[in-house]
């Protein structure tokens, strides 16, 4: 192989990286942003939506459909979240974020006892490897980083064009006058809450070949979701994407020398550095 | 602006936010004396309570309850007083732990010239928790983090150190360090038992005393205003910041001084103890007890573990449907905890006894 060939090889796992990142933190930046609810149980959102893949395939049910089915069904358990206990908690986001942090316990603890402790394996639906400039990579890693981009695309034109994407926008900006001129405020945080569950759950259909499904798989997405967060800022879903290319780079650029770990420690360490200098830079909405 | 601002101030400060008088004042400004006697009473009777239950070994799991205690303790200082939450002080607990445990085993040559002797082990633990904790809190508060990007911000912080101590032979990897020593000074060591639990019992009487003595004080108002109002508190001249890192270190130095007796009592010490798993419980011990009493996450600490240890005999697995059950259910039906329901209890009795309706509410 070539330098040329191992350099591209980095590169192309390194777009996938971030792709993931992109994948499995957009939901929660989505809720966060127009809810100002940090969802704690976004990692067992992932997980969920990992596990109903697994169920599914097993019962001889195409992944890809499986996908769909799991975005689903993390969507109909995140109205649950909004309409059932959430609702109750507006304007208070610090019972919220407790309250979804006792979720995600209970879930983790349900799947435990429902599909034991053992990790799961996913089978990916395409295998083989396509040649890219003469270099074989995997396909379905391909899909995925087409699909996230898709997907991305998708989501930032909802909330920018369609009449839904307006609602959000004038509820996000002011609550009550978006509630007087007859917008359904309650809707439209439901709707956003659905939205932002169903990328968790198709996200973790995805990465389920990728990973051993596990119920204490959650944790590790969570941090990665916060990482995005806190490099790229709230609010606008670019900053999601910024957020994952600086994360997913440096942990390519220091992959193969050391875990990746080490990058989100030195990542960490620099935004916590940078929010003294520039306090109304990355952390701030706006 | 340049200190925290002269005791002038601090009175002025003070007045200004309101009379220290009436029933608000006197339930937020309780007698130091009183609140620290109640917390010996209460870590007394937990001892006791113990050694009828499960003789010496009992004893031993209340020591370790009382300890959870402290780092509740400093974590209701950070959440309760200063108002900010935070899910990462197993750091500073962990911190503590390892810094007892490096010193005592010898194992950084550079402070070889403390010694190995268990007080400068514990001094140095607390130290380095403190310095942790104002190290974090210089940059995030100086930076304007709060709210849920704090919780962010801290929580990374603990998981990530967590796994990166998980990788590092200084902190013993993933099997953790053991033969950690108990305390002691010359020839007295106290390898656990009624010892261990008297050492603690008093040691966090003496914290709780010093903490609301500290925030009975006109700068314990001005704390009280900087939660309260940051905007308006920094036009009547408060340095906000500067409060908010001096009360993180406090809050680091009890967790670290917790996590000091955690690695003397049971001599063994891992990751784990810097990570999202005790960082988020001790929220939840302070949540169940109540938040800004002091007492209350003593008190909530020692509740949940030992509901979690009656538990055990179930089903360990059951622990963590447990505590999310406890969480949520807390969330949704609001009020303090057990110290407000308390309050709340002993209020409408009083009132009921003065034939007049029950006046002020729990605290929020």
């Amino acid at each position: 192989m070539s330098d040329t060939q191992v350099i591209l090889l980095q590169l192309l796992n390194t777009l996938v990286t971030i792709g993931v990142l992109v994948l499995a933190s957009l939901g929660l930046a989505i809720i966060f942003g127009l809810m100002d609810v940090l969802n704690m149980a976004h990692g067992e959102f992932i997980m969920l939506g990992g596990y109903t893949v697994v169920v599914t395939s097993t019962w001889g049910v195409n992944p890809w459909v499986g996908a769909i089915l799991a975005a689903g069904v993390v969507a109909l358990v995140g109205v649950a979240v909004e309409r059932g206990l959430l609702g109750r908690l507006s304007g208070r986001p610090l019972d919220a974020l407790l309250l979804t942090w006792g979720l995600a316990l209970i879930l983790r603890m349900l799947i435990q006892v429902i599909f034991g402790a053992a990790p799961r394996t996913a089978v990916a639906p395409v295998v083989g490897a396509v040649s890219v400039f003469g270099t074989p990579f995997p396909l379905y890693k391909l899909c995925v980083l087409g699909l996230t981009i898709v997907v991305t695309i998708a989501v930032l034109l909802l909330f920018r064009y369609p009449t839904f994407g307006m609602k959000v926008r004038a509820t996000l900006q002011d609550r009550e006058m978006a509630a007087c001129l007859g917008v359904k405020v309650r809707n439209v945080y439901t709707i956003s809450f659905a939205i932002g569950s169903a990328l968790a759950g198709f996200a973790g259909a995805l990465l389920a070949p990728f990973i051993s499904v596990n119920p204490n798989l959650g944790g590790t997405y969570l941090v990665n979701g916060f990482m995005t967060v806190i490099v790229g800022g709230l609010g606008s879903l670019i900053g999601t994407v910024g957020g994952s290319a600086v994360i997913g780079g440096a942990q390519g650029a220091i992959a193969s020398f050391a875990s990746s770990v080490y990058a989100q420690v030195i990542v960490l360490a620099i935004a916590i550095v940078v929010v003294r200098i520039r306090p109304q830079g990355i952390f701030t909405r706006r | 602006m340049a200190s925290l601002g002269s005791s002038r101030l601090r009175r002025g400060i003070a007045g200004l936010i309101g009379p220290s008088d009436g029933e608000g004042a006197r339930r937020s400004k309780e007698r130091p004396f009183a609140l620290a006697s109640k917390t010996l009473l209460f870590a007394a009777a937990v001892g006791v309570a113990s050694f009828f239950w499960g003789g010496r070994g009992g004893v031993d799991q209340a020591t370790l309850w009382l300890i959870f205690g402290m780092l509740a303790v400093g974590v209701d200082v950070w959440w309760g007083y200063a108002g900010l939450l935070s899910f990462g002080h197993g750091v500073f607990f962990g911190l503590g732990a390892f810094g007892y445990a490096w010193i005592t085993t010898g194992s950084l040559p550079w402070f070889s010239f403390l010694g190995q002797t268990p007080l400068a082990g514990a001094l140095f633990g607390v130290v380095a928790a403190t310095a942790m904790g104002a190290l974090v809190a210089y940059f995030l508060s100086y930076g304007r983090v709060t709210g849920a990007y704090f919780c962010i911000v801290t929580m990374a912080l603990s998981f990530l150190l967590a796994a990166l101590a998980q990788g590092t032979p200084l902190f013993g990897g993933f099997t953790g360090l053991g033969g950690v020593p108990p305390l002691g000074i010359g020839r007295f060591s106290s390898s656990g038992g009624a010892a261990m639990l008297a050492i603690v019992a008093v040691t966090l009487t003496v914290a709780v005393y010093l903490l609301r003595w500290l925030l009975n004080t006109n700068l314990g108002r001005v704390i009280d205003g900087s939660r309260e109002n940051e905007t308006r508190i920094e036009y009547l001249g408060a340095n906000v910041p500067k409060l908010r890192v001096m009360m993180m270190a406090l809050s680091a130095a009890v967790s670290g001084l917790a996590g000091v007796f955690f690695a003397a009592h049971s001599g063994y010490v891992s990751s784990d103890l810097l990570g999202m798993g005790i960082s988020t419980e001790a929220v939840i011990w302070v949540a169940v007890g109540g938040r800004m009493t002091l007492i209350g996450p003593v008190i909530g600490a020692v509740a949940v573990r030992a509901a979690g240890y009656a538990l055990s005999g179930v089903a360990t697995s059951f622990w963590q449907l447990f505590l999310g059950l406890v969480i949520v259910i807390l969330v949704l039906v609001g009020g303090n905890g057990i110290v407000g329901l308390g309050r709340a209890t002993t209020g409408w009795i009083r009132g009921k006894m003065a034939k007049k309706p029950a006046v002020g509410k729990a605290p929020t």
